[in-house]
């Protein structure tokens, strides 16, 4: 078949009048972004998320395009976040017997580790001179991103924020978590891999999991159990200081 | 690449960011490197309070 190439312009106006070109930028930024990230050898710095978001942001801004338009296209990735969701109870279910071995002391360390992480970015949020909606966006920061946006909407802070956030807090876990643990010399890969997941999740686990098995399945069960403890507790204490 | 849509969101909040971003930053590297130590370290002691 022979391509006029004036129906090719034709094909151009149709896709970016249609919610398909949104998806294609997203999906063409991500895949762009993770080619970078598995050439760098996975440099926690260059996570393909927080790239594609810098490359989709860079481009709506240079060609002017209001966020509502590209999310009327790009809304339907977003909505495969519910059922993502869900699917991060796996780890919990495929590691519940060592969650059972060692429940006491996980279940201790779940609750104040998680108490302490909101509570900290609380208590810094204030002393950086930080107003509410901003501290309610940080405070849920350490849970996984569907997680931590779901809370920040409750709690009145803002969703797309708290993803940003989010993101950094992991990328920051994963690059400088083996530097701290090092320092504090923890030793104990379980101990190890438990601090990265409760304080950095996903990205913190990825980390965790490919440098030592233990620490990964341990970052996997913090994750995990901090989700769901994060997100009960967030509300409370958000309630009681605000 | 699910938060990919959402995460762009931010740049609703960009004047409203520029005046934050410094603090912000602040909050969440003190913040992890904290929470992640005291976990750990807090992990650690009790296994091996256990082990005794």
């Amino acid at each position: 078949m022979m391509t006029d190439p004036s129906r090719l312009y034709e094909i151009w106006v149709y896709l970016q009048a249609e919610p398909l070109f949104w998806l294609t930028l997203t999906i063409g930024a991500y895949l762009c972004a993770d080619f970078l990230y598995q050439k760098t050898n996975l440099f926690p710095l260059l996570n393909p998320v927080a790239m594609s978001i810098l490359i989709v942001s860079g481009c709506l801004l240079i060609f002017d395009i209001e966020y509502e338009r590209y999310f009327s296209g790009a809304k339907f990735i977003h909505f495969l976040l519910g059922p993502a969701t869900v699917a991060l109870a796996v780890p919990i279910y495929q590691n519940w017997r060592i969650i059972r071995s060692e429940s006491m002391v996980i279940l201790t360390v779940i609750i104040l580790g998680s108490v302490f992480t909101v509570l900290i970015s609380y208590g810094l949020g204030l002393l950086f001179g930080l107003d509410s909606v901003t501290i309610a966006s940080l405070m849920p920061r350490s849970v996984t991103a569907p997680i931590a946006m779901g809370i920040s909407e409750l709690i009145g802070g803002i969703p797309s924020l708290t993803a940003i956030i989010t993101i950094i807090t992991g990328i920051i876990g994963a690059s400088l978590g083996t530097f701290t643990l090092d320092i504090l010399r923890v030793k104990n890969m379980a101990a190890r891999g438990f601090g990265i997941g409760l304080a950095s999740h996903g990205i913190g686990t990825a980390r965790a999991m490919s440098r030592n098995q233990t620490a990964g399945v341990f970052a996997a069960v913090a994750m995990g159990l901090s989700g769901i403890v994060t997100s009960l507790i967030v509300p409370l204490v958000f309630h009681l200081l605000f | 690449l699910l938060f990919i849509p959402i995460g762009v969101g931010v740049i609703m909040h960009l004047q409203y960011l520029e005046n934050n971003t410094l603090s912000v930053m602040a909050v969440i590297l003190i913040g992890t490197v904290l929470s992640l130590g005291l976990t750990a370290v807090l992990f650690e002691r009790l296994t091996k309070h256990n082990d005794d």
